[in-house]
């Protein structure tokens, strides 16, 4: 072959290429999906909850200093349809809930490439679901959700669910916040699910849809029949062994807790 | 003149301008007369289970780097009076840490903080020193050279030694490339330094490691002491060590309050510790929650270095520690007896593992 034919071939090659490749690009113009933001906000009293700030609890001071769960399987539902938004995440109210701004903001779960259209419903599990709960962070880089270690008990090989912890005023003296609660979660068993329906979201075209799910702290700490936990005697809960049903009720507190 | 007359002077002149060129290029602190190859991977055993090295795609584990950043990390011409290096105050027999509760540098001057293990320090990715006030060990060996209460030079001074020295810009040159004594900077440096941090790796022969491989049996005292750590069963109480210290590294690196000095006010504490980083109230008095592996080779323990004992970190903890408002929620009078204590230790005891000095890529080479 001398020169010019193969430049001739080269060109002809070239002009194929370009043109399959132009075939394609109509398919990916077409936008079919779009993006949706779900902003969990923490209230106390149905006003943002800002971490470490003092409220009144039965008469007596206390604080939040650490709120965090997981949230699973994060999906819209279209009557038997279902629309993935996220598999795993994990909020952590620590990051936002510092200043009244950021608790006003609150936590974002986003999802993308969701199908347009809309959606009447909203569900997501609390936890995780028992097939990531076979793992260990060791099995995800650090920057995963499940990646972090200190979301981890060896002694129940779970994650933890869910983390309440603060400090009260034990002996009422007022100045002090002596005394402390911790209430962490795990366990298959006490995995949740909440569901919301009746729902209009619309997943439009160039748009992010907005979604807001309010958690009401109070709601965490409450006995079966609706009384304020006392921090004396539930104070350390852990799903161990010693802690009776509570683990399982705090679960239940938490599907509770939660509204739009 | 003849051709061939040409010729010659032609050539002569060549001569001399190479000549004088090369002498010129010594003068200039031109390395290119030494043969360059691409730097061969330094091959890291990771012990199982542990995470991956923290990532710099900028500054991969090289042999000659490796080797480079380990001369430096002894040497003490990183220092303003030739009397101190790294090793000084991280020392490789007490797991890299130092045996008294705060150095001194150079001038005799005691810094505040105690100096801290490096054992597996390429792992840590919340946040380097007590307080998390440095990301990367990059950054990080820049502070202590130009610290007055550590090796107190300067960089400009430090670079202008390595230039001059008689070995080092050939290991600059083999570890990272470079064609000119100019090119040694303290950017150079401090990569070569992380990458001999970042081969400070300890793991997987400890009792304890081998005990949850099924290789050996903790002895009862060590076994009571894990399940209380970790609280598996209700036949103990809860110690909580394990919210705080856990996964391959024995230690979330997390910052926490854990209790070691009592205020009233937060804005009291001696040292404001992490609140001075992220400016957050609520942060003053917390400190990165070290890693356990090796405990019993590194005391003084805190950041203060102000237990002696593990004995003293116990009655710390099972004291319930001094009240401030942000005193973590698990910190809490544990009841422990002083069986208890001590199966605890005993736990302790055996994350030690002594075999990372064998390594001798970690010795001093000096
Ligand atoms: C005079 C004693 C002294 C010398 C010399 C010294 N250090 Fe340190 N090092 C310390 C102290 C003290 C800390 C804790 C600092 C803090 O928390 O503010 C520390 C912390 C560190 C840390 C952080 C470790 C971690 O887990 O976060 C690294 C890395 C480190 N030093 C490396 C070096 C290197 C590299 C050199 C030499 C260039 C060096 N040090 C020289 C005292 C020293
Ligand atoms: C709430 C979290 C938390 C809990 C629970 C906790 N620690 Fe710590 N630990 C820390 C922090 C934070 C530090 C560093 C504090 C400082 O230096 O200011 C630390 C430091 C230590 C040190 C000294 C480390 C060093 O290199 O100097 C030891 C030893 C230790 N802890 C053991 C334990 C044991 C044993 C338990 C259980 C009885 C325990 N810890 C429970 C957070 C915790």
């Amino acid at each position: 072959m001398n020169y010019r034919y193969l430049s001739i071939f080269l060109l002809l090659a070239s002009i194929t290429l370009l043109s399959t490749s132009c075939e394609k690009e109509p398919d990916g113009d077409v936008v079919e999906s779009s993006n949706i933001e779900v902003r969990f906000r923490a209230l106390i009293d149905g006003q943002p909850m800002v971490l470490n700030e003092r409220y009144d609890y039965n008469g007596k001071d206390f604080t939040i200093s650490s709120l965090k769960f997981y949230i699973s399987d994060l999906v819209l539902v279209k009557g038997a349809l279902e629309a993935n938004v996220k598999e795993i995440d994990f909020v952590d109210f620590g990051t936002s809930n510092t200043t009244a701004q950021g608790a006003a903001d609150g936590v974002v779960v986003g999802g993308a490439s969701i199908p347009l259209g809309t959606y009447d419903g909203l569900k997501f599990g609390l936890g995780v679901p028992s097939d990531l709960n076979n793992e260990d962070p060791t099995d995800f880089s650090s920057n995963h959700p499940l990646g972090a270690d200190s979301e981890y008990w060896l002694a129940w090989d779970s994650y933890i669910f869910h983390k309440v912890e603060g400090r009260y005023d034990g002996d009422n003296n007022a100045n002090d916040l002596e005394s402390s609660y911790v209430y962490h979660v795990g366990l298959d068993e006490n995995f949740r699910e909440k569901t919301f329906s009746n729902l209009e979201i619309e997943i439009a075209e160039d748009n992010t849809a907005q979604v807001v799910i309010d958690i009401e702290v109070r709601d965490l700490m409450r006995e079966a029949n609706g009384n304020a936990f006392d921090f004396e005697a539930v104070g350390n809960i852990h799903s161990a062994t010693g802690d009776g049903s509570y683990p399982g009720l705090i679960a239940d507190n938490w599907v509770n807790a939660f509204s739009l | 003149m003849s051709r061939v007359q040409l010729h010659i002077i032609g050539c002569l002149l060549l001569g001399l301008l190479l000549v004088s060129s090369c002498r010129k290029d010594k003068d200039n602190g031109d390395l290119t007369d030494i043969p360059y190859d691409v730097p061969e991977p330094y091959n890291l055993d990771i012990p199982e289970g542990f995470p991956d090295l923290v990532a710099n795609s900028d500054n991969p584990l090289t042999e000659p780097g490796v080797q480079l950043g380990r001369r430096l990390f002894y040497d003490p011409i990183l220092s303003a009076d030739g009397t101190m290096s790294c090793s000084s105050c991280h020392k490789r027999e007490k797991g890299f840490a130092d045996d008294v509760p705060t150095s001194l540098g150079i001038d005799g001057i005691p810094g505040t903080r105690h100096a801290m293990s490096l054992l597996n320090v390429g792992f840590f990715e919340n946040g380097l020193n007590w307080d998390g006030s440095i990301a990367t060990l990059e950054e990080q060996a820049i502070e202590p050279v130009i610290n007055p209460v550590e090796l107190h030079d300067d960089w400009g001074n430090v670079e202008e030694k390595l230039r001059n020295h008689p070995d080092y810009p050939e290991r600059f040159r083999a570890a990272f490339g470079i064609s000119n004594k100019s090119e040694i900077t303290k950017e150079l440096a401090t990569k070569a330094i992380a990458q001999f941090e970042k081969i400070i790796v300890s793991g997987g022969n400890s009792r304890f490691d081998r005990a949850l491989r099924g290789e050996i049996f903790f002895t009862d005292s060590e076994f009571n002491g894990y399940d209380m750590f970790f609280d598996i069963s209700p036949d103990f109480p809860d110690a909580e060590c394990g919210h705080c210290h856990t996964g391959p590294l024995l230690t979330t690196n997390d910052y926490f309050n854990n209790g070691l000095d009592g205020v009233d006010d937060l804005n009291n504490f001696e040292d404001i510790g992490r609140g001075a980083v992220t400016d957050y109230i609520f942060d003053n008095g917390k400190f990165r929650a070290p890693s356990l592996r090796n405990i019993a080779l590194t005391a003084p323990y805190m950041h203060d270095g102000r237990f002696q004992t593990l004995e003293e970190v116990l009655d710390h903890y099972d004291s319930g520690g001094h009240y401030a408002e942000n005193l973590d929620p698990l910190i809490l009078n544990l009841g422990l007896t002083e069986e208890q204590k001590q199966d605890i230790i005993n736990l302790l005891h055996s994350f030690t593992d002594t075999t990372y000095l064998e390594n001798p890529d970690l010795t001093n080479p000096f």
